[in-house]
């Protein structure tokens, strides 16, 4: 594991000379997921990277994040790597592959694939892992996310997203959906960024989804963020 | 005697030198690709979807770029029309903006570079003729009868305009500044320009725009000079920042009534317009020899003074001297130059692209665009009629069918 972690870094080093990069560093309050606690509805720190190289289109990134599973402490780690294709002044469409996996929890690691718009602020995308958190089913995930600037620095913004998970559900006796909602308020006085929102869940509970979550997490929960960038 | 000459001569070329040193550019301007909108390492993961971190990370590259080539990073500014960030550096001592610009240029990162250039308006200082409104040249009180430029938004780039002048009252639908974070000032070009746009009409004082009921979003991207004269000087990059913004608000028309040198920068963001099918309207300088830019540029409608000396046949001419309009306050007086000229065919085209919104750019020229008697593209500037070009867009009878008919020869007075 340490030695692809120094195999990406090289890498990335050797590209970084003509990338754009940046970095972030975030204290969430609580690390929600597509609606779901990854950290037991209790607060976490976490820490992103992300470069561009913007005359090819190609993009990539990681992200380290404290988690809670199975009542545990954890670290996710996650990488991502795509393509990203102007189609006009507002308009563009992605692709990409995401990986992430659970130290300690190795079981839960997967992968997926997606693909998307932006049209303005307006991102679209559509996500499909084909062993969601490593559950034995694949998942079909669409989100829609928005945000619109208000006066100042201060934005709000939306999220909405539909899970479908594939496979036999017959076993949780629940559907095999769940949606989730987000929307809420932000600042950004660079180098910071925070952000207010409620975000809430429906549909078929985490453990038929293949969640690494508390059994009683909660479905509904408001969710401060800080943020600082570099 | 010959000794006397070389010493004059020694003394004129020390005082160009001197003159050029001082309108050089001191300044540069960076262009840095932004990547499209796509996913981040935390998209999903937190709640931050609006963050932009690739700001940043210009920033960065903005800043290694600056210390590397020994310039300083000054401003910076999103053109997402372009795909692009633009930043403002400065020059350090004893380097020169061409070779700043040959460095970057050859630099992966930089997309693209340039001088940050100087450009003026076009209006002169001596307005005192004889009163003689233009709108009448115009037939304007008939051309209202059918189109007054509602629904339409002119994007005005020029110096700030002042609302207080009674004719301008609830006619300027946003002020906005792009010559620095001070606040917006109301100025002479600027004003004068606004009010042949959209100047109220039947107010029972000042005069009628050419557009009354146009929306009018007053850019400032030109600052005056001088406290008692119109001149005012603009430059690349607080032009750029206000010409991105009338991309952002969607505005059918551009008023351009400036010139100065070609730019690389404005040539794309006006190709960016124009591939929205926005109207922009540039005043020719008389004393260029290609009518200056953006006038020069393609797509852009060319508008000289009728007693311009220019000899492009692609150039409209419109009434530029004796024109009467708004001055800062409750004041009017006459003005002259390209300057109002260019406003009023701004107007004009306000009231075309109400009367047919979905006009190409195509049958917009060929209704500004006068034709000999026998319909053949003239070969010099001619004078806008402006009721033909109305009848044209609209195929509807104006100032007299017959006249319209008629005037495809000549322009009536």
């Amino acid at each position: 594991m340490l030695r692809i972690v120094v195999a990406i870094l090289v890498a990335f080093m050797a590209l970084q000379a003509r990338a754009q990069v940046t970095g972030s560093a975030s204290f969430v309050s609580d690390y929600r997921f597509r609606g779901a606690s990854l950290s037991d509805d209790r607060p976490a720190a976490q820490l992103a990277f992300d470069a561009d190289w913007p005359s090819t289109g190609w993009y990539a990134g990681g992200m380290m994040s404290s988690a809670r599973i199975d009542s545990h402490p954890a670290v996710q780690m996650l990488g991502y790597a795509g393509y990203v294709h102007r189609l006009g002044a507002d308009l563009s469409w992605e692709a990409g592959l995401r990986y992430t996996r659970l130290t300690g929890r190795e079981a839960y690691a997967y992968a997926e694939a997606y693909t998307g718009f932006a049209f303005r602020q307006l991102v679209g995308r559509i996500y499909y892992a084909p062993n969601y958190f490593h559950a034995g089913s694949g998942a079909w995930y669409a989100e829609l996310n928005d945000s619109h600037a208000l006066a100042g620095n201060w934005y709000a913004f939306a999220h909405a997203g539909y899970l479908r998970r594939n496979g036999d559900v017959a076993e949780y006796h629940v559907s095999r959906f769940r949606s989730d909602l987000s929307a809420g308020i932000g600042v950004a006085v660079q180098p910071w960024n925070i952000q207010l929102g409620w975000t809430t869940a429906h549909g078929a509970p985490d453990a038929a989804l293949g969640y690494p979550t508390a059994a009683d997490s909660r479905r509904n929960a408001w969710v401060l963020s800080l943020a600082y960038a570099w | 005697m010959t000794r006397i000459g070389l010493l004059a001569t020694v003394w004129l070329g020390a005082c160009i030198a001197m003159n050029v040193q001082a309108h050089a550019p001191t300044q540069v301007l960076v262009m840095l690709r932004a990547a499209a909108p796509h996913l981040r390492a935390a998209d999903g993961y937190a709640v931050s979807y609006a963050a932009s971190p690739g700001e940043n990370a210009r920033l960065h590259t903005a800043h290694e770029l600056a210390q590397h080539y020994g310039l300083q990073v000054v401003d910076n500014w999103p053109m997402p029309a372009l795909g692009l960030d633009c930043f403002v550096m400065r020059l350090g001592p004893g380097m020169t903006a061409s070779d700043a610009v040959r460095w970057l240029s050859h630099d992966a990162r930089v997309e693209s570079a340039q001088p940050r250039q100087t450009f003026h308006t076009l209006a002169n200082d001596d307005p005192l003729y004889a009163l003689q409104p233009t709108a009448s040249a115009w037939h304007l009180a008939e051309l209202h009868a059918i189109a007054t430029g509602r629904h339409v938004a002119i994007a005005e780039v020029d110096s700030g305009v002042d609302t207080s002048n009674p004719d301008l009252a609830g006619q300027v639908a946003e002020q906005r500044n792009f010559v620095d974070d001070g606040a917006y000032r109301a100025e002479l070009h600027g004003t004068e320009v606004a009010g042949i746009i959209v100047a109220r009409a039947g107010n029972g004082v000042g005069i009628a725009g050419v557009a009354p009921q146009a929306r009018l979003l007053a850019l400032r991207a030109c600052w005056q000079l001088a406290d008692d004269s119109p001149a005012s000087a603009c430059d690349s990059f607080t032009l750029a920042k206000a010409l991105q913004y009338a991309l952002e608000k969607h505005v059918q028309v551009i008023n351009l009534s400036l010139s100065g040198p070609d730019d690389r920068l404005l040539q794309r963001l006006l190709d960016a317009a124009l591939a929205q099918r926005i109207t922009i309207v540039g005043a020719v300088d008389d004393n260029a020899a290609d009518g200056g830019f953006p006038a020069s540029h393609k797509g852009v409608l060319a508008v000289a003074g009728e007693h311009s000396i220019t000899q492009a046949s692609e150039v409209l001419l419109a009434p530029a001297e004796d024109v009467p309009t708004t001055q800062p306050g409750a004041r009017w007086n006459l003005v002259k130059g390209a300057s109002f000229a260019a406003a009023e065919v701004s107007g004009l085209a306000a009231l075309l692209r109400e009367l047919a919104p979905d006009i190409t750019p195509t049958q917009l020229h060929d209704a500004l665009h006068a034709r000999t008697a026998l319909g053949l593209v003239a070969m010099r500037p001619m004078t806008i009629d402006a009721c033909a070009a109305v009848a044209q867009v609209s195929h509807r009878c104006t100032c007299g069918c017959a006249a319209a008919h008629a005037s495809l020869g000549a322009p009536r007075r």
